[in-house]
């Protein structure tokens, strides 16, 4: 009976505890994508997370002009989906970096890249 | 910079926490009524005192790091804010909680008031380890996972924060209270050791997925390492209960000793766990 149970209790406590860890809150996508070769000026940086972060930081830097100047303030609600509006930005290769924070308490980084040509 | 600060301001929290629970829980049981006072002033007043601060600490680490904005960045309102308002703030609040109630006991403690000592120890227990499921790897994966490490994380700090007070029960106490000490710890550490390796064993392979991973990844080695000085942590306790307590008061001096390893092992674990948390991941 008690070795009944024990196996039971066992296998019971396996699958709730076999679900591996999740990974780490991760950039599952943005628009502009990473590598994206944009003939337009984009409106908006538009990032979607995997799960809800607070967006401590972000910024937009152009490879020879330097840093683009963004609306941004960290705010402290958590979302999985952010939307920033961006200035007219003119021809150039941009570098988008991301600082997050998780609802892990973790600090997340990551960076991506867009090409903007206006030539037709 | 701002990990190394955060993950070495935590193993020193876990030296207080473990203070606060395992040192109060080992003076109301063990300590004779005339060590009391000692130990509340030398040991459990200051740890509580220190986990207070450096639950404050660890929030202000973790605001400059985010800040990026060098040391004054520790101090900025709108990342503070934000911190204050996410896990980070419930734990440094929860445990801040949990160090003045563990106080409040220990001061009960000199009064002789043990029953409303061991009822506010009991609310410090709770409001110190309920924040270890709050955040972290464990923070997102699946529920009973927190209430594990809790369970975990109570019962090594029951077990580390014992020593310093058996250690000087040892070198002070009568025979006969050393022996009744010792004797009793050492019958709950057989429970409580099973539980905490089964607890941690459950905490690693629903962190690693698997056991294989323990020799294939540098995390996995590196807890294989918090593994063996756990291992080397339970034969020194072994040696105690099986051999050297039977044998009191003869292997009084012996015992010293080997409860003297047992803290500087536990320290090593605490540290080791430390970094293992902040500045390694399972994955």
């Amino acid at each position: 009976m008690f070795k009944k149970s024990l196996i039971k209790i066992l296998a019971l406590s396996t699958l709730l505890f076999s679900a591996a860890l999740s990974a780490h809150t991760h950039l599952e996508s943005s628009a502009p994508a990473d590598g994206a070769q944009l003939s337009q000026s984009p409106e908006a940086l538009q990032l979607h997370f995997s799960k809800a972060v607070r967006l401590m930081h972000v910024s937009l830097e152009e490879k020879s002009a330097g840093q683009v100047k963004l609306a941004f303030m960290p705010g402290a609600v958590a979302e999985k989906d952010i939307s920033l509006p961006l200035p007219a930005l003119e021809a150039g290769e941009y570098t988008v970096s991301w600082v997050t924070l998780g609802g892990d308490g973790h600090k997340m980084s990551g960076k991506f890249s867009f090409k903007l040509s206006t030539e037709k | 910079m701002w990990e190394t600060a955060f993950a070495l301001s935590k193993w020193l929290l876990y030296g207080a926490l473990s203070a606060a629970i395992g040192g109060t829980a080992t003076v109301q049981l063990w300590i004779p009524s005339g060590d009391v006072a000692n130990q509340v002033k030398r040991y459990l007043l200051p740890g509580c005192i220190a986990g207070l601060l450096l639950s404050a600490i660890g929030l202000f680490i973790q605001v400059g790091a985010f800040a990026e904005s060098g040391l004054s960045g520790m101090f900025d309102p709108v990342y503070l804010s934000i911190l204050w308002q996410s896990p980070a703030g419930s734990v440094a609040l929860t445990q801040s909680l949990g160090f003045v109630a563990a106080g409040l006991a220990a001061l009960l403690l000199l009064r002789r008031q043990r029953r409303s000592a061991a009822v506010l120890w009991l609310l410090a227990a709770t409001l110190l380890l309920l924040p270890f499921g709050w955040r972290g790897h464990t923070a997102e994966a699946s529920p009973l996972l927190g209430p594990a490490l809790s369970l975990h994380a109570g019962i090594a700090a029951l077990w580390i924060g014992a020593l310093y007070p058996l250690w000087c029960l040892n070198r002070n106490g009568e025979p006969r209270q050393i022996r009744h000490g010792m004797e009793q710890f050492g019958r709950l550490a057989a429970w409580l050791v099973a539980l905490l390796v089964f607890c941690g064993a459950w905490i690693l392979y629903a962190l690693l997925g698997s056991f294989a991973p323990l020799v294939q990844s540098s995390y996995g080695l590196a807890l294989c390492v918090k593994l063996l000085l756990v291992g080397v942590l339970l034969l020194l306790a072994a040696q105690n209960k099986w051999r050297l307590v039977p044998q009191l008061p003869a292997t009084t001096a012996r015992l010293s000793r080997s409860i003297r390893a047992e803290i500087l092992l536990g320290a090593i674990i605490l540290l080791l766990t430390a970094l293992l948390s902040t500045l390694m991941g399972p994955e």
